[in-house]
C-alpha cells in the first residue's frame, strides 16, 4: 500500500471502476483551475508571464504564486485573493465522484475513514530534529521518518533516529553497502543509505520472504536497492501530497559512504539499531 | 488450476518478492520474469500468460511504454501495474487510461493483493 492518493486507494479496492475514476479526474481538472489560469482570467497576469513563471518553476521549489510575487508580476494581495478562491472552490475527488453519481455518500464516508486510518501509518511526524537553515527540510524530514517506518514495517527492524547534523567525516561502524537515490528539485538532494552486512541480509530476507544468508551478493544488493527505492518513492508521494512534485532516479550502488566535499552540504542522521550498523545521509548540491 | 502470471520488473529482488507473494496467495503461478519491456513483449508472446504484473518504472522501455506495446499485440491483455512510487498519480492515471486493469502499490498487503487479482479476472 504505502502512501497513496485517494483515487488509487478507491480503485485498488475496486470501489469505483477505472473509467469512473478517470471521468472524476477529468472533472477535477476542468473545474480546478490552476493559479496561472485564474491570474490571467482576472487580468492580473498576461499569458506570457504565466509561461515565464512555469518555466522558472522547473528549477525552483517555490510555488507559482510565491514566484510570481517574487518576480514582481503580482502583488501579495492579489496572490492571496487567488489562493483563497482556489481553496474555497476546490473540487475534491470524492465530491467529483459524488457529483457524477459514481459513489454514494455512505460509501464515500466509509472509504474516506478507512483511507485516513491506513494513511495515518505513514504520516510524517515532526519529531526528527533538523539542523538549522536547512534547504529542502520537508523532503529530508519525510525521508528520515519513512526510513524509520519502513524499516519496521518491511524489515521488522526498530530504528532510532538521532538529531540531524552536518557531517564532519566518515561514519563509525562497518558498512557493507551504500545505495543512493537522487531527488530532482532545488537543491538536488541525494539520499544515501549505508548498511552493514547483517542489516543487508535481514532486509533481503524480509523482502524475499525467506532466509537470504545464502543468497547471491547481487540478490542481497538488489533487495537493499528495492528497499531504498520504496523509501524514496514514498517520500516523493508524501511531497506530492503537499503539492510538491519531485522525481527520483533509480537506486545506484555507491563506492563508499559519501564524505564531506566542496560544492555540497552533507547532512547525517545517526540511526541506531540493536544489531549491525546503519547510516543515513543526504547530499545537498550547491547548498 | 493455477493462473499463469508474467512478472515484469527490473529488480531481481522485487520479482522474487512478487513470486513469493503470489505463491502465498495460491491459485497463481509465475511462469516468467522479464527484466524490461522488450523482454516482456517477447515472453508474453511465447508464454501467453493470463496476467501480467508490471513495474511502472524500469530502465530501457518503461512500464507505460511496455503496457502500450503489449496492448497493441493483445488488446485483451490483463495487465496490473505495480508501483513502488506510491501516489505518483499521473503515471498511474496514464496506465489506467491506456487499459491497465489496476495499479497496486508497495509495500504489498496480501489481502488487498488477493482482491485486486481476483477482481482483475472478473472485470472487463
Amino acid at each position: 500500500m504505502g502512501i497513496q492518493f485517494f483515487g488509487e486507494f478507491l480503485i485498488e479496492r475496486w470501489v469505483v471502476t477505472r473509467g469512473q475514476l478517470i471521468e472524476a479526474l477529468e472533472l477535477q481538472e476542468y473545474r480546478n483551475l490552476k493559479f496561472g489560469e485564474l491570474a490571467v482570467r482576472r487580468g492580473f497576469m498576461t499569458p506570457d508571464q504565466v509561461r515565464e513563471v512555469n518555466e522558472l518553476q522547473r528549477s525552483t521549489d517555490l510555488r507559482f504564486g510565491d514566484l510570481a510575487v517574487a518576480k514582481g508580476m503580482l502583488t501579495p494581495e492579489k496572490a492571496r485573493e487567488i489562493l483563497t478562491y482556489q481553496k474555497n472552490n476546490y473540487l475534491m475527488l470524492g465530491e467529483a465522484l459524488l457529483e457524477l453519481g459514481h459513489i454514494s455518500e455512505d460509501v464515500l464516508e466509509r472509504e474516506l475513514a478507512i483511507f485516513q486510518e491506513e494513511q495515518a501509518r505513514y504520516r510524517v511526524v515532526e519529531e526528527v530534529a533538523m539542523p538549522e537553515a536547512l534547504p529542502a527540510a520537508e523532503l529530508l524530514r519525510a525521508a528520515v521518518d519513512l526510513t524509520r517506518k519502513l524499516f519496521l514495517r518491511v524489515a521488522g527492524i526498530t530504528v532510532k533516529v538521532a538529531a540531524g547534523r552536518d557531517a564532519d567525516g566518515a561514519p563509525e561502524g562497518e558498512f557493507h553497502l551504500s545505495v543512493g537515490v537522487r531527488f530532482t528539485g532545488s537543491p538536488q538532494v541525494q539520499y544515501v543509505l549505508s548498511v552493514s552486512s547483517e542489516i543487508a541480509v535481514e532486509v533481503a530476507s524480509r523482502i524475499l520472504g525467506q532466509d537470504a544468508t545464502r543468497e547471491s551478493e547481487e540478490m542481497v544488493e538488489d533487495a537493499v536497492k528495492e528497499f531504498t527505492n520504496l523509501v524514496c518513492g514514498n517520500t516523493a508521494a508524501a511531497l506530492a501530497q503537499q503539492g510538491k512534485d519531485v522525481e527520483i532516479s533509480p537506486p545506484e550502488t555507491l563506492p563508499a559512504v559519501p564524505a564531506p566535499a566542496p560544492g555540497s552540504r552533507l547532512v547525517v542522521f545517526p540511526l541506531h539499531v540493536t544489531e549491525g550498523a546503519l547510516d543515513l545521509r543526504f547530499r545537498l548540491e550547491d547548498a | 488450476m493455477s493462473r499463469k502470471v508474467l512478472v515484469v520488473d527490473d529488480s531481481l529482488a522485487s520479482a522474487r518478492q512478487l513470486t513469493k507473494v503470489l505463491g502465498d496467495l495460491g491459485d497463481y503461478q509465475v511462469v516468467g520474469h522479464a527484466r524490461n519491456g522488450a523482454e516482456a513483449v517477447k515472453l508474453y508472446k511465447s508464454l501467453s500468460p493470463e496476467l501480467v504484473l508490471m513495474d511502472i518504472i524500469m530502465p530501457m522501455m518503461d512500464g507505460i511504454q511496455s503496457l502500450r506495446t503489449l496492448l497493441k499485440i493483445d488488446p485483451a491483455a490483463r495487465v496490473i501495474m505495480v508501483s513502488s512510487v506510491g501516489g505518483v498519480g499521473s503515471q498511474a492515471e496514464e496506465a489506467l487510461r491506456l487499459g491497465a486493469r489496476n495499479v497496486i502499490s508497495k509495500p504489498f498487503d496480501l489481502e488487498r493483493m488477493r482482491q485486486v487479482l481476483e477482481k482483475a479476472f472478473e472485470a472487463k
